[in-house]
């Protein structure tokens, strides 16, 4: 579980906005304009800029909500 | 880069052994990283390049918080193991030196072990510390390195490349002084020290032609090489010097 204080120093890697975590399984670029979502798995947030990438144009309420590798 | 092999490529299938790894777990080469950060108890670490996890487990004590980052997802589940085996908390994160996912001036300690002489671009990568370390925090930097020795440079960087096919470049200490200097860091201490290895355990997950090639070159070494190497054969076995640097460098209020 991503802790508060982990999520307040927490950005995109691709455009350095801040993350908004969604669920338990997803972290996702609040910048309109960037719109990466990074999906958590095993406790491991992925945060690789091509990871995010993926997902730019899924909806946040069509994420997986078990994401796997 | 040497051949264009990735670094999670060559790391996903030794992640096991690195857990393991005697140069790599050294708890003395560990304690005196902890000595030189001089780690402040409210302070965030942040461990780049953290493979299996033992530079964060050893210095995530002395700190508040711990995150430990690497490009390959099997040495994050090893770290992740080790830290749950040792009741530590450390938060782990996939995420690439060259663009850092934290904000600026997030942490109070950023730590990169055995892993510099990887980065494809080492400034930029250097560069994106510096922006998240807090002014007054610590760059602390261990890697292989060489001494200042144009032959033993071309010599032990292309024994690198045959060990690991996503070896970029290990660093002179004159050229780490220029490197910390040129991101506007302060060197606080600067410490090389050489360890004396079998190649057996140099070229652990090297394959076959490329353990040949180490063994041909060394085997051809000059007086010049041999004397530096210390080299000596023992049967099949070849032991010489590698070299290694560790350094702490303070970001002073005002700078990156």
């Amino acid at each position: 579980m991503i802790s508060e204080e982990l999520l307040a120093i927490l950005v995109c890697p691709s455009c350095r906005t801040k993350l908004q975590l969604i669920g338990e399984h997803w972290l996702v670029c609040t910048n309109p304009d960037c719109s990466r979502k990074y999906p958590i798995i095993d406790d491991i947030p992925n945060l690789l800029i091509e990871e995010g990438t993926k997902y730019i144009h899924v909806q946040i309420s069509d994420l997986p909500a078990h994401p796997t590798r | 880069m040497s051949s264009g092999q990735r670094p999670q490529d060559v790391f996903g299938q030794r992640a096991d052994y690195y857990v393991h790894s005697q140069t790599h777990s050294d708890a003395e080469q560990l304690q005196r990283l902890v000595e030189m950060a001089q780690p402040q108890s409210h302070w965030r670490l942040l461990d780049v390049g953290a493979g299996t996890g033992h530079t964060a487990l050893a210095l995530a004590p002395h700190v508040a918080a711990s995150v430990g980052i690497d490009l390959t997802i099997e040495m994050l589940l090893q770290a992740q193991k080790l830290a749950a085996a040792r009741g530590q908390r450390v938060t782990w994160l996939l995420a690439d030196a060259q663009t850092l996912p934290f904000a600026d001036s997030s942490f109070g300690l950023v730590a990169c072990r055995r892993a510099a002489h990887h980065l494809v671009d080492v400034t930029g990568a250097l560069q994106e510390m510096v922006r998240v370390l807090a002014p007054g925090g610590v760059l602390l930097i261990d890697d292989r390195s060489i001494p200042e020795d144009d032959a033993i440079d071309v010599l032990m960087n292309q024994l690198d490349v045959w060990h690991d096919a996503s070896h970029i470049r290990q660093y002179r200490a004159s050229e780490w002084c220029d490197m910390i200097a040129a991101v506007g860091l302060r060197l606080r201490a600067l410490e090389g020290y050489v360890q004396h290895r079998p190649l057996s355990s140099f070229a652990h997950g090297a394959g076959p032609v490329e353990v040949a090639a180490m063994r041909q070159r060394l085997a051809r070494a000059t007086p010049h090489e041999r004397e530096w190497l210390a080299l000596e054969q023992q049967g099949q076995e070849w032991l010489f010097n590698n070299w290694y640097l560790s350094l702490a460098a303070v970001k002073v209020a005002g700078a990156g």
